[in-house]
């Protein structure tokens, strides 16, 4: 009998492969000192399934100080670095202890570049064994049978090329954040006595290089002018709307002139042509399109369509959601995940109709991922209760995987052609023929479609009214999460897996305003004075060729030594440059800090002493919040106003539609909302001051009430 | 130094404006030539137009608020 310790990535992964590899499927959970571990027994072999927390271990820098260049680093407990880590403290305790009478190590964590860095920081640091004998279990779905069929057929060896890569990654994330954030932090300090974390890293900088670059674009804009047609007939009683051929007049003669010819005027139907298209399903979810998709119809951010989908992989119920596949491997048992999805209730209808179709080839995308395939749904039913957010999740994932089954969507264009003299005019309308694949992504399609009228060639119109429309072009739109990390993808920049928390960190770090990625002051300071130092740092050819180097590990083509050393020489280099100019940048970052305090602080003219001016003030006695006149230290002028406490607040450019009164925005937790400082006493806010007087009833009320339980 | 009448920036070349609004500036007058022959707007009526019209650029917008406030900067040559 030989003892086997399976290292797995979190808890939740620990619990369901123990569960599957016990042969009576029922693991003993030993709990010791803050962790624990799942005993079980396989055949002859007595497993000790052990869980990390992600990663155990992280970089430190070996040489003291905070200050830069920083370049030797060493691989340390998590809780030495992040003083938060405190339960990576009893795992490691756990995993050192029990990995002393091990005969045989196995890494079962994610298979991808972090998966496999974790189980080798574990197996060398944790357990301190050879990796070199260590064993893999290769996995994409927490199913028990494939999580059985992986422990049968593991491979020999760990996926060294892949670990190599992911150290490196860490590596050069490490260097590069934390001397560059030194480097622009210390220079604030140098010359204000400020210590305000200025933050940029190899990804970060080109992000917000496109961020600054689009934010650009828009407050440059100049629209021009155009004007549209609005022709308007009446036939069988029904009013009926008609596009006029041209979309776009340049003129407001020319707009003019049509408007002229036609209003009054008796037109015909010339002709009525149609047009049927096909429409394929859509490819199977890969990270970034289901991120997408999730945040077009429920609104999530990419990391927490990143962060459900990790749940939902835990739980067993999709595959492994960090993939780039559009593709269903031909080795994937689709009958039994259907059959799986057919028991319920939900998708028992819709799975008939997919296996009595008979068609069990789905569509395929085009792009593909050696270590996993497309996400897709396991056909195993939820362990617990998934929460309004997970249901939403996984159905969309359940409803794409069944389209793909689906038949393509037929539908006919009917555009009829509507005549005066030499002028063009149309109707359209746009009828599904087949609903196909439609009718299993139900709700995630929008069909758009439009009744073409009852009417036959020959039938005339009287046009009235016929009038024309000023438009204006429209500036480009600002990013949204969604639409940022699509380009971030597009542009090779960062992994599946940390694009979503770089769009996060971007907007914590007080860089962007909001949803719409809207340049802060702040983020202008950083860019223009990166922009102007320190150029390359925004260029994503930097990044990108980081990223060539880490894929070349991946292939062999190179190995992590050389590319470590590469970019030290590169970084080297940059902080010497930017050394030389610490001053000047001390001071652009300064003035642009001051700017963005001013915008976040200040609040307008007093509207008492019409002299000073209005800002956000903390009292040193009570530490509340609240708005007081500049003018307060030179006893000119005691106006206050209340704030509320919690929350961010941003002053918006807008009075009050009521009183007058600046208006400002606050952003608590999830909630947002818009009022004036005189909130307590404007006559237009008192509903908002009803509705918080019972929201604090309601919340005084609820202690009171458990408290006499 | 001089810095932008409009932000505080540091002024382009010898401009009264930072690169922003310069820029803001030069795409404000370079549009009018296109303005004046689709709606034949004079250029005070044009200035007023931008002034009025959401999808105006903000950094646009600033340079028209200052030039209807009669700050000097008038119809380009």
């Amino acid at each position: 009998m030989s003892r086997v310790m399976v290292i797995t990535e979190k808890p939740t992964a620990a619990k369901r492969i123990a569960h599957a590899l016990d042969d009576n499927k029922t693991p003993m959970e030993v709990k010791k000192r803050g962790a624990s571990y799942y005993d079980c027994k396989r055949g002859t072999d007595e497993l000790i399934v052990v869980y990390a927390l992600g990663h155990l271990f992280e970089l430190k820098q070996t040489v003291k100080g905070w200050t830069y260049p920083r370049m030797e680093t060493s691989w340390v407990p998590k809780y030495e670095v992040e003083k938060k880590a405190t339960q990576t403290k009893p795992i490691i305790n756990l995993i050192k202890r029990l990995a002393k009478d091990v005969d045989t190590f196995v890494v079962a964590t994610d298979h991808d570049i972090e998966g496999s860095l974790i189980g080798y920081l574990t197996l060398k640091y944790a357990c301190k064994a050879d990796p070199m004998v260590a064993r893999r279990m290769l996995f994409s779905t927490l199913t028990d049978s494939e999580i059985q069929n992986a422990f049968d057929n593991m491979s020999g060896t760990l996926d060294f090329p892949m670990i190599e890569a992911g150290q490196v990654r860490h590596e050069i994330d490490w260097l590069y954040g934390i001397n560059l954030t030194r480097v622009l932090t210390l220079a604030v300090k140098n010359t204000a006595g400020w210590f305000k974390i200025v933050s940029t890293g190899r990804v970060q900088g080109p992000t917000l290089s496109y961020i600054a670059e689009r934010e650009q674009e828009v407050n440059l804009f100049v629209p021009y002018p155009f004007w549209i047609i609005q022709a308007k007939t009446v036939h069988n009683d029904m009013e009926i709307e008609l596009e006029y051929s041209k979309k776009r007049i340049d003129t407001k003669n020319d707009a003019e002139n049509i408007v002229k010819d036609l209003d009054g005027k008796t037109a015909h139907v010339d002709s009525i042509n149609s047009r049927t298209t096909a429409q394929q399903p859509h490819p199977p979810f890969n990270l970034s399109t289901l991120q997408s998709e999730a945040y077009r119809h429920f609104g999530f951010k990419p990391s927490r369509t990143l962060a459900v989908a990790q749940s939902l992989y835990l739980d067993a119920i999709i595959s492994y959601p960090r993939t780039s596949s559009e593709k269903l491997p031909q080795t994937l048992d689709l009958k039994e995940i259907l059959k799986g999805l057919g028991k319920m209730k939900n998708y028992s209808s819709m799975v008939k109709q997919v296996v009595q179709a008979g068609n069990l080839i789905p569509v395929q995308g085009k792009k593909s991922d050696p270590a996993h395939p497309a996400i897709h749904p396991t056909g195993s039913k939820p362990t617990k209760q998934l929460t309004p957010t997970e249901k939403k999740l996984y159905d969309l994932i359940v409803r794409r995987f069944l389209s793909l089954f689906g038949e393509s969507a037929v539908k006919e264009h009917l555009r009829a052609d509507i005549k005066h003299e030499d002028y063009l005019l149309y109707l359209r309308g746009l009828r599904i023929l087949k609903h196909g694949w439609m009718e299993f992504y139900g709700p995630y399609t929008k069909t758009n479609e439009k009744e073409l009228p009852d009417i036959s060639e020959g039938d005339s119109f009287l046009l009235s009214p016929v009038n024309d429309e000023e438009r204006y072009t429209q500036p480009p739109s600002r990013f949204n999460p969604s639409s940022l990390l699509k380009l971030l993808e597009r542009e090779n920049l960062g992994t599946k897996a940390t694009r979503a928390r770089i769009v996060d960190s971007i907007k914590s770090r007080g860089y962007t305003l909001n949803d719409k990625f809207e340049l802060s002051t702040l983020g202008y300071a950083l860019f223009e004075t990166l922009e102007k130092y320190m150029p390359d740092i925004l260029s994503p050819e930097l990044t990108r060729h980081l990223e060539k180097e880490m894929n070349d590990i991946l292939q062999e083509r190179t190995n992590r030594v050389d590319v470590l050393s590469r970019a030290k020489g590169d970084l080297l280099e940059l902080l010497e440059n930017f050394k030389l100019q610490e001053g000047k940048i001390g001071n652009e970052l300064v003035t642009g800090l001051q700017r963005y305090w001013k915008s976040k602080e200040e609040l307008g003219e007093c509207p008492k002493c019409r002299e000073g001016t209005l800002r956000v003030i903390r009292s040193s006695k009570t530490g509340k919040r609240f708005v007081g006149c500049s003018n307060y230290s030179k006893s000119k002028c005691d106006q206050t106003f209340p704030l509320p406490q919690k929350g961010d607040l941003s002053p918006l450019d807008m009075t009050c539609p009521h009183c007058g009164y600046q208006m400002f925005q606050v952003v608590s937790g999830r909630r947002k909302w818009e009022t004036c400082i005189n909130w307590t006493e404007c006559p237009g806010r008192k509903d908002e001051l009803k509705a918080l007087e019972e929201q604090r009833k309601k919340r005084t009320e609820k202690p009171q009430k458990e408290n006499k339980k | 130094m001089s810095f932008c009448t409009i932000c505080g920036r540091v002024a382009w070349n010898k401009s009264d404006f930072c690169r922003y609004h310069k820029e803001a500036l030069d795409g404000l007058q370079s549009s009018y030539e296109l303005w004046r022959k689709a709606s034949e707007l004079s250029w005070d009526e044009y200035i007023e137009k931008l002034c009025q019209i959401d999808e105006t650029g903000r950094w646009v917008l600033d340079v028209a608020e200052q030039i209807r406030s009669g700050d000097g900067l008038s119809t380009p040559t």
